[in-house]
């Protein structure tokens, strides 16, 4: 199934904002995993068992967590769901 | 090496928790868990393909959960996740799946004690589902792991053994986590040992002798665990022979010296080291050290390594149990 970039980013948006117990509307694209979101590897697994369901593809965890910005990812996610 | 196996089989034995093995789709995982069983170390869980189970364990008397088939199961564990976590419960059952997950929830939700997992699935998998789903002990920022090894000739630490903390998991932890590893792996030592921990965090300076950030790093480490556990023995950042040899730690500590070179428990400042130190130990002097330990988790879970038979998993089940 294929997803527009925004909805891919709208449905990466709230994946994050529940992992990490924030409001999806204050995450934009440009926010780094790391330096900007503390991002933990463990609350990756909520993010791709959240895209998995969603996406109806297999996010591997490794692959999301190298990415530097919620944008990366996004272009990763589009990459996945042509 | 001491006999540990004999020592984590009684101590498993006392208690006999319910452990839960997800991997049992494997023939030496599921015969191990049925000896393991028989051997009264504890009442196995397996996770699989029941008749696939059946067919390597016989008419062994064991709970065997089928998760591509009881879809009851999966939802009462999606339902108490999605309550704790805030979570859709539609994603949560998704989630629990994976039976390494399921297990893992199944530990979290206290429907067993423990989990012994590891052998087909990857170590990182086994421990972001535990980090998840169980969560970690009071106090404890990240799980980590230990190893305990008996070097020749050596009559220090504890009876000749001494805890290696952490040669495998965390590659390089900063201060606070430091004081982690250090906090999570006394408490370990404690349960499965009964060991008094009397913990050194290693550096190459003695106690200022190196004037260097990463021996500040360790300094700083000793300081945040004293502040989170101030009953805790521990002292750093000490050199290797100033943690476990009297006479040099009399002779380079002038100060304070909490430890006298009595340490049983050895916190490195960074896994390359800790790794590089074991490896040594079990080449150079016969130390053991060939098993790892996880800790830090709000319950006991069990690493097991690729290449173990079931004379290898039936001992790091006794171990996980041991500590519950």
């Amino acid at each position: 199934m294929a997803f527009t970039k925004e909805e891919l980013q709208e449905i990466l948006l709230d994946a994050v904002g529940k992992a990490i117990k924030r409001d999806p509307a204050t995450l934009t694209p440009d926010l780094r995993w790391q330096e900007d979101l503390n991002f933990k590897s463990v609350q990756g697994m909520k993010v791709c068992g959240i895209l998995n369901y969603k996406l109806k593809v297999t996010v591997p965890l490794q692959s999301l967590i190298e990415c530097s910005t919620l944008q990366d990812a996004i272009d990763m996610l589009e990459e996945m769901t042509a | 090496m001491a006999d540990l196996r004999t020592m984590f089989i009684e101590r498993a034995r006392e208690k006999c928790p319910t452990v839960i093995f997800p991997e049992a789709e494997n023939e030496v995982i599921a015969k191990a868990a049925v000896e393991a069983g028989n051997l009264g170390i504890c009442k196995p869980v397996l996770v699989g393909d029941a008749a696939a189970i059946q067919g390597f364990i016989g008419d062994a008397d064991i709970k065997i959960i089928d998760i591509d088939a009881d879809q009851e199961a999966i939802e009462e564990l999606a339902q108490i996740y999605a309550e704790r976590e805030d979570f859709p419960v539609e994603i949560a059952a998704d989630m629990l799946r994976n039976k390494i997950n399921f297990a893992s929830m199944y530990v979290g939700a206290g429907k067993a004690d423990a989990i012994v997992a590891g052998y087909t699935c990857a170590t990182a998998d086994a421990v972001l589902a535990a980090q998840e789903y169980i969560g970690l002990s009071e106090g404890a920022s990240m799980p980590n792991a230990y190893v305990i090894v008996e070097p020749d000739n050596f009559t220090g630490g504890e009876d000749g053994m001494l805890i290696y903390a952490d040669p495998v998991m965390v590659v390089q932890p900063s201060s606070e986590e430091l004081a982690s590893i250090a906090i999570n792996t006394a408490a370990s030592a404690e349960k499965l040992l009964g060991w008094e921990p009397r913990v050194a965090c290693l550096s190459f300076s003695t106690k200022g002798s190196g004037g260097h950030p990463d021996a500040e790093k360790v300094r700083r480490a000793v300081e945040i665990a004293r502040e989170m556990r101030p009953d805790l023995l521990i002292d750093g950042e000490l050199q290797l022979d100033a943690a476990i040899i009297p006479r040099v730690s009399e002779k380079k500590i002038k100060g304070e010296n909490a430890l006298k070179g009595t340490a049983n428990i050895l916190v490195f400042p960074d896994c390359d080291a800790g790794n590089i130190t074991v490896k040594a130990t079990t080449l150079f002097a016969n130390g053991g050290g060939t098993f790892a330990i996880m800790c830090g988790f709000a319950k006991p879970v069990g690493e097991l390594s690729r290449n173990s038979d079931v004379d290898g998993i039936v001992f790091s089940t006794a171990a996980t149990a041991a500590q519950c």
